[in-house]
């Protein structure tokens, strides 16, 4: 997917998207920020969520500058949407992925029990920061006008290579969504994606030219987030095998006495808590095994379900607690710095941590009356 | 449930617990990129004989 999405960014696509949403809502300050949201969320929801922003946060203060806004409340609603969105799928946020390939839980499985009441958070929250930061948001029509003069078309840069990135990613999705027809892992498609985008973009380009693209598409993979992944499963392996994860779950299942109410409440809220302090990736992997040998005191793997996306939910929105809570947010807080309306760690965490416990609130009640 | 039985194999749990710990508190400092961190902890976990290649 990173690939993918590497060479598809170089199409001007996701910026023609955001443009063009901002001129739907007649560059209106609150229409934008309800679209910038709804835009972000969806495009975190099949990108990770650091390209997300990267892609989002210098369109949103493109606009916000021409309309002489402070860029301040659309850069937190993008921070907020790109880790509430990304727990929609399992492609769009590292925990999800992580979860899906150590459990088997194909695209499908996320799409239909974490994307329902990831739609009704947005609706929640969305209006929410709409509301905080309404006496902000307001333009003059002129600015409005300038902001409508913007040609959406201008930022597509490769006609070509838009078609076909959009080809392809309709391949990867209907893929995804038969895979349990297909009976193929997400990896093998992404895997088969990237290969047959990378193959399009450089028919019958010579030899430098294909060397130079196909060592810049590799180049931008995040190999640093890759290698870390690596490192903690090697290092989380070990305590599986000196038997400490299974000590753990013991102790965990004598103080829960084995009820799924109370195990699958405690790793909500325990992993929100704890990914909004620190990184979520070593959280996660270090729960995995942990939940995995709880599941023959807890009825076996089909009766656990409940406890992963207790996981996945908790670690993914614990992301919103701090400015430290997830990678995105520090990317989104280095443009802001630049742009001079800097995210200080307080600030974010007056309206970030609220906002989490709320978002977090809502998924209990969802686990509480489908699961459990 | 309890794997640990032998001395040396309760040995060899704290040893991996410590190393696991370390590495974790050596992440959230931040002092060194969690990529070197992971791959010195992994690397280290390997040769205490903890963990190893599937």
């Amino acid at each position: 997917m990173m690939i993918i999405v590497n060479v598809t960014k170089r199409s001007g696509l996701f910026q023609y998207v955001a443009v063009w949403a901002a001129k739907k809502v007649k560059a209106h300050p609150i229409g934008i920020m309800l679209m910038m949201s709804l835009v972000t969320a969806v495009f975190s929801a099949l990108l990770d969520n650091v390209t997300t922003v990267l892609l989002m946060v210098p369109v949103i203060l493109l606009i916000t500058e021409e309309l002489k806004l402070t860029p301040y409340p659309y850069l937190l609603a993008a921070i907020f949407m790109s880790n509430i969105g990304g727990t929609a799928t399992l492609i769009g946020d590292p925990p999800n992925i992580m979860i899906g390939s150590a459990v088997g839980l194909g695209f499908n499985d996320f799409l239909l029990n974490l994307a329902p009441i990831i739609v009704v958070i947005m609706l929640v929250t969305v209006p929410l920061m709409a509301l905080i930061w309404r006496k902000q948001m307001v333009a003059t029509p002129e600015d409005r006008a300038r902001v409508m003069a913007f040609n959406e078309r201008e930022a597509i840069t490769d006609v070509r290579l838009l078609r076909q990135s959009l080809f392809v990613l309709a391949l990867v999705m209907t893929a995804f969504i038969l895979h349990g027809m297909l009976h193929l892992e997400p990896a093998t498609v992404s895997m088969l994606g990237a290969a047959l985008l990378l193959l399009l973009d450089n028919f019958r380009l010579d030899a430098e030219a294909q060397s130079h693209k196909v060592h810049h598409a590799f180049a931008e993979i995040e190999w640093v987030t890759l290698f870390f992944f690596v490192g903690l499963f090697i290092a989380v392996r070990g305590l599986e095998q000196v038997g400490a994860i299974d000590q753990l779950a013991h102790w965990m299942l004598q103080i829960t006495k084995g009820d799924m109410t109370i195990t699958a409440f405690t790793i909500l809220w325990g992993s929100a808590i704890a990914s909004a302090f620190v990184d979520n990736i070593p959280f996660v992997a270090t729960m995995i095994p942990l939940v995995k040998s709880m599941a023959p005191a807890m009825g076996g793997e089909a009766a656990i379900m409940p406890l992963w996306w207790s996981l996945a939910l908790g670690a993914c929105l614990g992301g919103n607690g701090s400015l430290v809570g997830a990678s995105a947010n520090l990317v989104v807080a280095g443009f802001a710095e630049r742009a001079g309306a800097p995210i200080r760690f307080i600030g974010f965490l007056k309206v970030g941590f609220p906002l989490m416990l709320l978002t977090v609130a809502i998924a209990h009640v969802y686990i509480y009356l489908r699961y459990l | 449930m309890n794997h640990v039985t032998s001395a040396a194999g309760s040995s060899m749990l704290w040893l991996a617990v410590s190393l696991f710990v370390a590495t974790y508190a050596a992440i959230i400092s931040e002092k060194v990129n969690r990529a070197i961190v992971a791959l010195l902890g992994a690397g280290l976990m390997i040769v205490c004989g903890a963990s190893w290649p599937a």
